[in-house]
């Protein structure tokens, strides 16, 4: 017979460091989150699982997190599809213009998606990873340096945008403008750009409210492309209970994440909004016919997306198919039972 | 092999090979290539095993040094380049410093002085301190050597002006800190005005010690002029000062950002030069050669300090130097004296932005719970690693300077001549310690 | 200073010298050609979001990859004329004939080591071709074709170090062109 511990890797007996390589700073939500991630993995595992984060895109830029994990000169890392458009296409069915403005359902919906669908799941394999767990960054607001109260003002605004609002709020009319979010606040405080395309939690980060005052809270555009890979080879060497508790962390980290981003979005709007010299922030609905608007134009640029994906040989309708499907499903669950972790905190 | 004597091996590789007059680049990417892959074939506690080295190395290899040359900020390190040079073929800077010198004959160092303060000039259109020793040093350098100014003050004083790049708004070093930290960037810009402008004085002094205790690094300028000679200097100014004016003013009215107004004043300074008929198509053609050979030299060192910073980042041996700096229970001023040391170092070998990358998670937490104000402490920390751009053996302000004059002058004459104005760097980093308000004075007034 | 003479044509000794010199200028040609596109580039962009609501889509996309091509191209036409930053404090002293395997030694090393990085960039681009990734934004630009300018700039590059190794070593003479730097004041 042939005896298995010859072969067993030599890393499931030892305790294991796992080189993480995040794009961000160690600091504010996302630092926070990835904080929670790495002690939960290590308390949990009493010590057996660290986790080594390199923070600030020191070992790889986002848009080469993909190659650097799945070619193990990091182990994990945090993956922002929307720097790899194309390479795995059928998760990037999370960031189409189409879909929930509920945070909780989509975390829910993404990470079934990811961990279940077996398309989604060879796409990563392809690329020598697995799918380990999802972030967001919350849905896309505007911030602007005047109020905007009717759709016909657009034409007149250049607006700072990325992904499908660019084609979207092209087709309403306005000049939209690429441009590194690093320059944004410059480019505000001039009025190079009028308005700039950003989530809730962005706004404090890059201080974009000290050169503009008004929010357009759309709420609309989520970007759920946007999760945690691990090298493949690394996640077969694992025993059976290293895996499992990963996948256990991962399982919490869905909660974890939107329940504290609705909390810091909560705080950062009050604090924004407040009387304070430095803030007096204005948070306004969009005008009238905006949101139809942008939905509409959404949903076709959304059929066009799966189309180039389907051309490619890929599954993307049956999988956009299935994450809507997820939606209603969570969608449904959480019109009956809210968010868990106030359901809690009224049992407790 | 454990990470930190690893790295120290992999200074100690880099040293010889420059000793072995190895070019700079080439040295740099062979010790950081080979430092990964030892990270790989033979961690810590474990047998020497190459294949395993391989797929990460590899990565590595394919993704680091295409990422690093195709960052945006960076298509202003060619356009500034190409402005020096239309600039100096279309004479542009030759009527700048025949003003200077007209108009203040008894400077001693005179145009050495005028290039510290066009550097201010030029920071304040340039967020990067490359692009600025670049463009300055393609117009600045040669004047100095013309008028018979000693290799080591010319080439020097520019490389150290260029430095000004990151301190004065706006500025890509600032930037990062402010998206780091959370700190206002707004302020932070604000912060670094009374600093750089402390900094241009420091440079000037240091000027003018130098040429009254070496009188021959600048010689005395015995020009005399009429006061309508003086005037008609200043007017035939006048393409430098558009081109200043309207890039100054495109960025602050807000037709510009810092990276577009790169393009902006290279293309005005080629449409003058062909209006005017001073600049040939001949001329200009030279101008963009002169322009690539100089952005593969400079852009092959800068692949290779960059992959130096990713070797060091992935020992983790900077972060570890910080932590061990807090743990040791120091007060609160000597961890701070510690960690502008621990930067000086780094500096030495590192690439500013790649320092504030590898530092800045582990260092900034500290710095907070220290009780330092983080809008002064961005202001220090600029200082430190813009001292780091003119410190042997990697200074890459220093290098571009060496690109621009060529066989010339020897680096290490650059080297020895930077050294003296480190010195101003330090008593100027010392006041702004010291002087917190010195930083943050005028952000206190706003808001 | 060094000062370049506007010349088209290089010399080489042997006629695959003068195909290498050839391409090199071509190469050379198309980066500066590229500064001008880049420069055209932002101008027209600037221009057009500011007096007719309308930049160039992706410009800045497409800024980020002329870069390879404005700096990569000319890497081999720079190491041709040993263009290279040293360290020279230490070796000045030395006579010529040390110095000769010191260059050789130092390119021998660049030779390895910007063969591997070819090669690894290289497997790059047939992974981007086979995944098919773009750039986000209205162009949908496909990542390769820069990376593979990339490429051919280290493939000549690699080809020149081993040239210039050659040289040092004694095994083919030096071109003419390689002084072709006059030293101003
Ligand atoms: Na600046
Ligand atoms: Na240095």
């Amino acid at each position: 017979a042939v005896t298995l511990t010859a072969f067993a890797p030599a890393a499931t007996a030892d305790p294991i460091t796992i080189r993480y390589a995040h794009f961000g700073a160690n600091r504010g939500g996302m630092g926070d989150n990835m904080n929670w991630f790495k002690d939960q993995l290590e308390t949990r595992s009493n010590g057996d699982i660290r986790l080594d984060i390199h923070w600030g895109g020191s070992l790889g830029a986002p848009a080469d997190v993909p190659r650097v994990v799945g070619a193990g000169l990091a182990d994990m890392g945090t993956i922002v599809s929307s720097y790899t458009p194309g390479l795995l296409d059928l998760y990037e069915v999370g960031n189409q213009l189409v879909g929930p403005s509920n945070l909780w359902v989509a975390q829910q919906a993404i990470y079934e998606l990811a961990t279940t669908n077996d398309a989604v799941k060879q796409q990563f394999a392809k690329n020598n990873l697995e799918y380990i767990g999802n972030f967001n960054a919350g849905a896309v607001q505007l911030i602007c340096k005047a109020p905007l109260t009717s759709l016909d003002q657009l034409k007149d605004l250049k607006i700072r945008t990325g992904g499908p609002y660019t084609d979207v709020l092209k087709r309403m009319g306005a000049t939209t403008i690429a441009m590194p979010q690093t320059e944004v606040y410059q480019a505000l405080s001039t009025g190079l750009v009028d308005c700039n395309q950003i989530y809730h939690l962005a706004i404090e980060g890059f201080r974009q409210y000290e050169v503009a005052k008004y929010v357009v809270e759309l709420d609309f555009g989520l970007v759920m492309a946007y999760g945690i890979i691990m090298n493949k080879d690394l996640w077969g060497d694992l025993t059976e209970d290293q895996r499992k508790l990963i996948r256990e962390v991962a399982d919490d980290l869905n909660a974890r994440v939107v329940s504290d981003h609705l909390a810091r979005v909560g705080s950062a709007k009050a604090k924004l909004s407040s009387d304070e010299k430095e803030y007096q922030v204005i948070y306004s609905a969009p005008p009238a016919g905006m949101l139809d608007q942008i939905k509409k134009h959404g949903a076709s640029l959304a059929d066009e997306w799966i189309e180039s994906v389907n051309a490619k040989g890929l599954p993307a309708r049956e999988v956009a198919d299935e994450y809507q499907a997820l939606i209603e499903k969570y969608q449904a669950d959480f019109d009956k039972n809210g968010y868990p972790w106030e359901a809690n905190k009224g049992t407790n | 092999m454990d990470p930190t004597t690893l790295a120290i091996a992999v200074l100690v590789g880099l040293l010889i090979l420059l000793f072995l007059r190895v070019p700079i680049a080439f040295a740099l990417c062979t010790v950081a290539i080979i430092g990964m892959f030892l990270i790989f074939a033979w961690p810590a506690g474990q047998p020497f095993n190459p294949g395993r080295a391989l797929r990460p190395v590899q990565a590595f290899l394919g993704t680091d040094p295409f990422s690093f040359i195709k960052t945006y900020t960076f298509t202003m390190v060619p356009l500034f380049i190409v402005l020096g040079h239309v600039a100096h073929r279309a004479r542009f800077t030759t009527d700048l410093f025949y003003a200077i010198r007209i108009l203040l004959p008894r400077l001693p160092g005179g145009l050495a002085i005028a290039s510290v303060v066009g550097c201010a000039g030029f920071s304040s259109i340039s967020g990067s301190s490359m692009a600025c020793a670049s463009a300055m040093g393609r117009i600045a350098v040669p004047e100095m050597l013309k008028f018979g100014y000693s290799k080591s003050l010319a080439t020097a004083s520019v490389a150290a002006g260029g430095t000004l790049g990151s301190l004065i708004p706006p500025s890509l070093v600032l930037v990062i800190y402010g998206v780091f930290t959370e700190q206002s960037i707004g302020k932070l810009f604000v912060a670094g005005i009374i600093p750089g402008a402390i900094s241009v004085l420091a440079y000037v002094v240091t000027i003018f010690l130098w040429v009254r205790i070496k009188p021959n690094a600048a010689p005395e300028n015995h020009i005399t002029s009429t006061s309508s000679e003086q005037i008609k200097a200043v007017l035939n100014m006048w393409p430098i000062t558009l081109i200043a004016v309207v890039v100054i003013g495109g960025i602050y009215s807000g037709f510009l950002t810092a990276t577009e107004s790169a393009a902006v004043a290279a293309a005005i300074a080629i449409i003058i030069g062909f209006l005017l008929k001073r600049l040939s198509l001949e001329a200009f053609l030279e101008a963009l050669q002169e322009t690539a050979y100089q952005c593969a030299i400079i852009f092959v060192l800068a692949i290779g300090a960059k992959l130096m910073v990713s070797f060091v980042g992935i020992t983790n041996i900077a972060s570890d130097l910080v932590i061990w700096t807090t743990e040791q229970n120091f007060s609160p001023a000597l961890v701070m004296l510690m960690i502008c040391v621990l930067y000086l170092v780094l500096g030495t070998f590192l690439d500013a932005i790649g320092i504030l990358l590898l530092t800045l998670p582990l260092a900034v937490p500290i710095i907070e719970s220290l009780g330092y104000d983080l809008i002064w402490f961005g202001i220090v920390i600029v200082k430190l690693i813009e001292v780091g751009l003119v410190t042997p053996p990697v200074g890459i302000n220093v290098f571009v300077i060496k690109s621009v004059v060529g066989d010339s002058v020897d680096l290490n004459q650059i080297f020895k001549g930077a050294a003296i104005f480190i010195l101003a760097d330090l008593v100027v980093l010392y006041l702004i310690i010291v002087f917190p308000d010195i930083s943050l004075l005028l952000p206190k007034t706003m808001f | 200073m060094i000062r370049f003479r506007f010349s088209g044509r290089s010399a080489g000794n042997t006629p695959v010298e003068r195909a290498v010199g050839c391409v090199e200028q071509v190469f050379l040609k198309f980066s500066m050609l590229t500064i001008v596109i880049l420069l055209a580039l932002i101008c027209i962009s600037v221009l057009g979001r500011t007096f007719f609501n309308w930049p160039i889509p992706d410009d800045v996309v497409l800024a980020e990859n002329l870069m390879p091509v404005i700096v990569a191209l000319p890497f081999a036409y720079a190491t041709a004329r040993r263009g290279h930053i040293e360290v020279e404090v230490f070796t000045s002293w030395l006579p010529q004939q040390f110095l000769k395997p010191l260059s050789a030694f130092a390119h021998l090393l660049a030779l390895l080591i910007f063969s591997a990085i070819l090669w690894c960039v290289w497997i790059g681009v047939l992974k981007d071709l086979d995944s098919g990734q773009y750039y986000e934004g209205e162009l949908a630009l496909p990542v390769w074709p820069a990376k593979l300018v990339f490429v051919i700039a280290l493939a000549l590059f690699c080809l020149r170090l081993l040239m210039n190794l050659c040289e040092d070593l004694g095994l083919k003479k030096a071109p003419e062109i390689q002084q072709p730097s006059e030293h101003l004041s």
